[in-house]
């Protein structure tokens, strides 16, 4: 055979055993004792950690070594210079993985690859310290504190105590079970906890966190993911953007800032503050009072066990059942508060207004919007170039329209309220009950005064002008038009 | 049969074992993401699928052989020169064969380790579709570079911007450790996922901000 022919065969022998590949595990078992308060401090790569704890000071190590290389002696003998080193010091006890630099290449082509797994085993009370990167990391039992973190690979932390700093990146994170303070910093990786008695403080972007039965503070911050809190407590504050947050029964004062995104906040004992954009905001429920601001968003909620104060804009706003005051400011959107016990003061822009059933006093400021309110303590609006109907008015009623309507129901049966009604280019209307009493002035121009009331004219008298008592003319009554007719009616009678 | 995860690559290349297969990865995370992610693979390099020159490769590949051969030290291991040679065949085979090897299919073959590492067949056809794979992202990043650049773009441009760097270095970190780590699963198998986020990322950027 000649040598070109026998360099051929062994080329094709050879890249047949190049793609052959033999893999090879080697096992690492040591047990340490720790002093108490000793410190684990594991450093580690390529490869998971799972940590588990017993009430002992014995510290089990256990670490497969896995290479995998075009045959068995290679990887057996990289295998073998992968050292697992552990090192006790004063305060802590090091345990560190070091796989050989520059290891064999081929081509350019490294034709070894490795990972390392560990098994510890540790006292419960002796502090952790973990380090990893590609490789997930778990610790189960760890009653003292831990500082965990690792990158491209999950890390999950059950039924600790202590305060607990965990850290990953592009994976999740999950806590389970904690007594005492959490702080979680992730970036790309959801972050998910549940039952921490203690406070809870999550930093993370581009993913999601869930926090449940948390007992005392949550914070969190994120970006460009949903934020769900379920049955926590404490002082809350989210900040998030690009994502939604639900805040679902929280004990205590809750503060969402979020931006383009939705948020929604049902049973929560305290104050809530909600600010969002871009987003809808729901409650229900709120024990002592709620704020919102917001933009480009529609809001709707009831339930409110305190004042509420609301400011958007172009968006609607609907909010029911409110234990107290209303202060609501909006622009471009329409306005509905049905149920308040206190006073309504509703302000907004080419959009319309409704209020019914308000016990306090009704103030509206509008502009190129319609107003609507029944059955309120007191009304004074003020808008333009829309209709006001007015009806079931306890008392007072002060309307100061333009280019609109203005139909107005006073509720009082006997005696009287003070009514002061402006507007032009379209009627007005008065609806009375029982026996009234005012001193009635009433103008207009280019339209007709009637009164189903006998009027005691006083002074002079004209179709488009008059002064005069109804009944004993106790109340004022001011009604002036322009270019539009005058019309007080009996409501009894029809 | 009792289907077990070291049976995933055959029921890939398979369709009489698929069954059972679908039937153990109701129970089995691990073979449920694995075929999610080869599934991922075969479709985007499908889609995506193209053919460029390799200029390169060749000068590499003798480079390669002259280094080994030209110090005394390689040039007393003929072994090392003679696998040397082989790889390079088998490089050049694989290279010729390549337009005509329909990519979903070679996904379909591809030989996983049922564990922690990789078989020779199945790196070569992870590297072949991670090749297409970035080809593609390198063309829907230079479509969506103007609306990244813009200065006056929204804060979710802003952040898609942040994200992408984000992601670019921990794609950049990834392919260190798998310089030097090829056959290792885990790395191969963060390394897609983040070329997945990396590519639904800028198909957001092209597709949900529209406006801006």
């Amino acid at each position: 055979m000649t040598n070109p022919t026998k360099f051929i065969l062994l080329a094709t022998l050879l890249a047949v055993s190049a793609f052959a590949r033999e893999d090879y595990t080697r096992n690492f078992d040591k047990t340490f004792t720790l002093r108490p308060g000793q410190t684990v401090l594991v450093e580690h790569k390529l490869g998971e950690i799972v940590i588990h704890t017993h009430p002992q000071l014995d510290l089990t190590i256990h670490a497969e070594i896995h290479v995998s290389a075009s045959d068995r002696s290679r990887a057996e003998q990289f295998a073998g210079q992968i050292e697992i080193l552990t090192e006790p010091f004063a305060s802590e006890f090091s345990i560190r993985t070091r796989y050989p630099e520059n290891h064999g290449s081929f081509l350019g082509f490294n034709n070894i690859s490795y990972s390392v797994r560990y098994e510890i085993t540790m006292p419960e009370s002796a502090p952790l310290e973990v380090r990893n990167s590609f490789g997930a990391v778990s610790v189960t039992g760890l009653k003292a504190n831990g500082n965990i973190r690792t990158s491209h690979g999950n890390l999950t932390f059950r039924d600790g105590k202590g305060v607990q700093r965990l850290e990953d990146s592009f994976a999740g994170v999950e806590l389970l079970g904690n007594a005492g303070d959490a702080v979680i910093d992730n970036t790309n990786g959801n972050v998910k906890v549940a039952d921490v008695a203690g406070a809870l403080t999550v930093r993370d972007r581009f993913a999601s966190v869930s926090a449940e039965r948390i007992a005392k503070d949550v914070t969190i911050t994120n970006t460009n993911g949903t934020v769900d809190v379920t049955d926590s407590g404490g002082t809350g504050i989210v900040k998030n953007s690009f994502g939604n947050v639900t805040v679902h029964n929280f004990r205590g004062d809750m503060t969402v800032h979020n931006g383009n995104g939705k948020v929604e906040a049902l049973n929560v004992t305290g104050m809530a503050e909600l600010n969002t954009s871009f987003g809808e905001v729901r409650f229900s429920d709120i024990g002592r009072g709620l704020s919102v601001r917001a933009n480009n968003s529609r809001i709707e909620g009831s339930k409110i066990k305190g004042p509420v104060k609301i400011e958007n804009s172009f968006g609607g706003v609907s909010v029911t059942d409110v234990d107290g005051g209303a202060h609501i400011q909006s622009a471009n959107g329409a306005v509905t508060v049905t149920g308040i016990h206190g006073e309504a003061n509703v302000k907004t822009s080419f959009a319309s207004v409704e209020a019914s059933e308000i016990a306090g006093a009704v103030t509206v400021v509008n502009n190129n919007g319609s107003v609507r309110a029944t059955n309120v303590r007191s009304a004074n609006v003020k808008t333009s170039f829309a209709g006001v109907d007015l009806q079931q008015v306890a008392g007072a009623i002060d309307v100061d329209n333009q280019n609109g309507a203005v139909d107005a129901g006073s509720k009082a049966q006997s005696g009287c309220q003070p009514i002061m009604i402006h507007t032009s280019f379209s009627p007005i209307r008065v609806h009375l009950s029982g026996n009234p009493s005012y001193r009635v002035t009433a103008s207009t121009s280019f339209g007709k005064i009637h009164s189903d009331f006998p009027l005691t004219v006083s002074g002079s008298m004209s179709s488009d002008s008059l002064s005069g008592t109804i009944g004993d003319g106790r109340c004022e009554m001011r009604l002036t038009d322009n270019n539009g007719a005058i019309e007080i009616l009996n409501s009894s009678s029809h | 049969m009792k289907f077990e995860c070291g049976d995933l690559e055959r029921a890939l290349a398979n369709p009489d074992l698929m069954a059972d297969a679908q039937l153990h990865m109701r129970d089995c995370a691990a073979c449920r993401n694995e075929y999610r992610i080869w599934n991922e693979i075969s479709t985007a390099a499908k889609q995506l699928h193209c053919e460029w020159d390799s200029p390169d490769l060749w000068p590499n590949i003798r480079k390669g052989l002259e280094a080994q051969s030209q110090p005394p030290k390689h040039r007393a291991d003929w072994r090392l020169w003679a696998l040397t040679a082989a790889a390079a065949a088998m490089v050049l085979l694989a290279v010729l064969r390549w337009p005509q090897t329909p990519t979903d299919k070679s996904v379909a073959t591809a030989n996983l380790s049922a564990q922690d590492f990789l078989t020779d067949q199945a790196l070569k056809e992870v590297e072949k579709n991670e090749a297409a794979y970035r080809h593609s992202i390198d063309e829907l990043s230079r479509l969506a570079q103007p609306k990244l650049e813009n200065p006056a773009s929204s804060p979710l441009l802003a952040s898609y911007r942040e994200k992408l760097q984000m992601l670019d270095s921990a794609i950049l970190e990834t392919r260190s450790n798998i310089a030097q780590n090829r056959f290792n699963v885990r790395l191969q198998t963060d390394l897609a996922d983040l070329y997945r986020e990396k590519r639904q990322t800028l198909q957001e950027v092209l597709t949900r901000d529209q406006s801006n």
